[in-house]
């Protein structure tokens, strides 16, 4: 019996097609949904379900459940509503990353004023995407996200330059 | 931007090869009026007689020092808006560029319309760079921000920050799973204090009843160790 597989296996890579190297599972990029929502969480799960090598492992209401998740499932991603942190403020997203040093956090932002997207940004949320547009961008930020790189509007650029100037001026005044 | 203004933007196209500047021109030419330089000294003189909107670079230009040069040539005019253009982009030095002033980085090789693109939104104020910049950049910003924490330690902005010091140490026992009659006795006041505190702390803090009180305490006291 375990003979026949091993045999058959190399038989069949024989034949020339490389078709066992494309239809390899790709690592599958794990996300945790945190949104307060229940809309929220469905329109996020929709998009992420209409994409390939990306699964939902859990869902979290709170922000203590958000950082407990977190800490447990340890997510390559985690959609964070930035109102879902009131426990914490911005700083649940560093809360996060010290619970799982993998993970990356992708804001998702309803109405929230920009001094808060800044604020999540600062303590290290690398994604940040408008509720009303997730059909639109989350597939991107998710891929770019999972990959290492940062997904967020042109629009915050200036602002974080803004920031990094602040910096670099304090630092010189001190 | 009312027609009057872009078409007072003239911008500066700078850069030693004659090929790349007609390819940078080509996309631009019907929609800004456009100035060319080869060399720094010419950079420098239309920089300051100019003051273009924006300033096309190539970062190869001789004698400009790469992007430590730049802050030299921004000196010229202040308000242009400096775009640097490389063939070898790569996201440190993009950083390094932004840092430096320069509202946008990117290849020289970028097409004509991409190209067009990039100047109109540098000149709405924007800032024009590839998007594996984003992720050094937000680096940056983590990274200074964390260190300022460490050096002056912020207030931490929690639920429980909303709670009276007396709350707060009420909120703790809670957690610890003592009754109102303990609590009363180790701080000295009556259960009825006991209560009416209870009964604002629920208030604060959205809950409705001590077991989901108690819950909270221990599951922030765990997260936030």
């Amino acid at each position: 019996m375990k003979r026949k597989q091993s045999r058959a296996a190399p038989s069949k890579r024989a034949k020339g097609s490389l078709d066992w190297v494309k239809k390899r599972p790709l690592p599958v990029v794990n996300i945790l949904i945190a949104d307060s929502d229940k809309k929220a969480r469905n329109a996020a799960a929709r998009v992420i379900h209409s994409m390939r090598g990306m699964r939902i492992v859990g869902e979290a209401q709170s922000g203590l459940e958000a950082v407990s998740a977190t800490a447990r499932l340890k997510p390559r991603v985690v959609l964070l509503d930035l109102n879902l942190s009131s426990e914490f403020g911005a700083s649940i997203v560093s809360v996060l990353r010290r619970k799982s040093a993998r993970t990356r956090v992708i804001l998702l932002v309803g109405r929230a004023p920009e001094s808060r997207i800044m604020e999540a940004l600062s303590h290290g949320a690398v994604g940040c995407v408008n509720k009303k547009d997730l059909e639109r961008f989350l597939p991107e930020a998710l891929v770019a996200v999972s990959s290492g790189e940062a997904w967020m509007s042109r629009r915050l650029i200036p602002k974080i330059m803004d920031r990094l100037a602040a910096f670099t001026a304090r630092a010189e005044q001190q | 931007m009312s027609d009057r203004a872009r078409a007072a933007s003239v911008v500066l196209i700078a850069s030693p090869i004659a090929g790349v500047r007609s390819q940078w021109a080509q996309g631009l030419q019907d929609r800004f009026p456009l100035y060319e330089v080869a060399e720094r000294s010419s950079l420098e003189r239309s920089m300051a007689n100019l003051k273009p909107a924006v300033v096309l670079l190539d970062l190869a230009l001789p004698g400009l020092g790469g992007v430590e040069g730049v802050p030299a040539i921004q000196r010229l005019s202040p308000l242009t808006s400096v775009m640097l253009l490389t063939s070898t982009p790569n996201d440190r030095e993009g950083l390094a560029a932004l840092k430096g002033g320069a509202r946008g980085y990117c290849s020289s090789e970028t097409d004509s319309a991409l190209l067009r693109k990039a100047v109109t939104v540098v000149l709405k104020g924007e800032i024009w760079v590839a998007r594996n910049v984003y992720a050094p950049l937000l680096e940056e910003l983590t990274s200074l921000t964390e260190r300022r924490h460490k050096e002056f330690p912020p207030n931490l902005d929690t639920r429980l920050d909303r709670l009276t010091p007396r709350e707060r140490e009420i909120a703790q026992l809670i957690g610890g799973g003592a009754s109102n009659k303990e609590i009363a006795a180790r701080l000295n006041i009556t259960e009825a204090t006991v209560k009416a505190h209870l009964t604002a702390i629920f208030r604060k803090l959205g809950l409705s009843d001590r077991l989901g009180l108690a819950l909270f305490v221990t599951e922030y006291n765990r997260v936030t160790r």
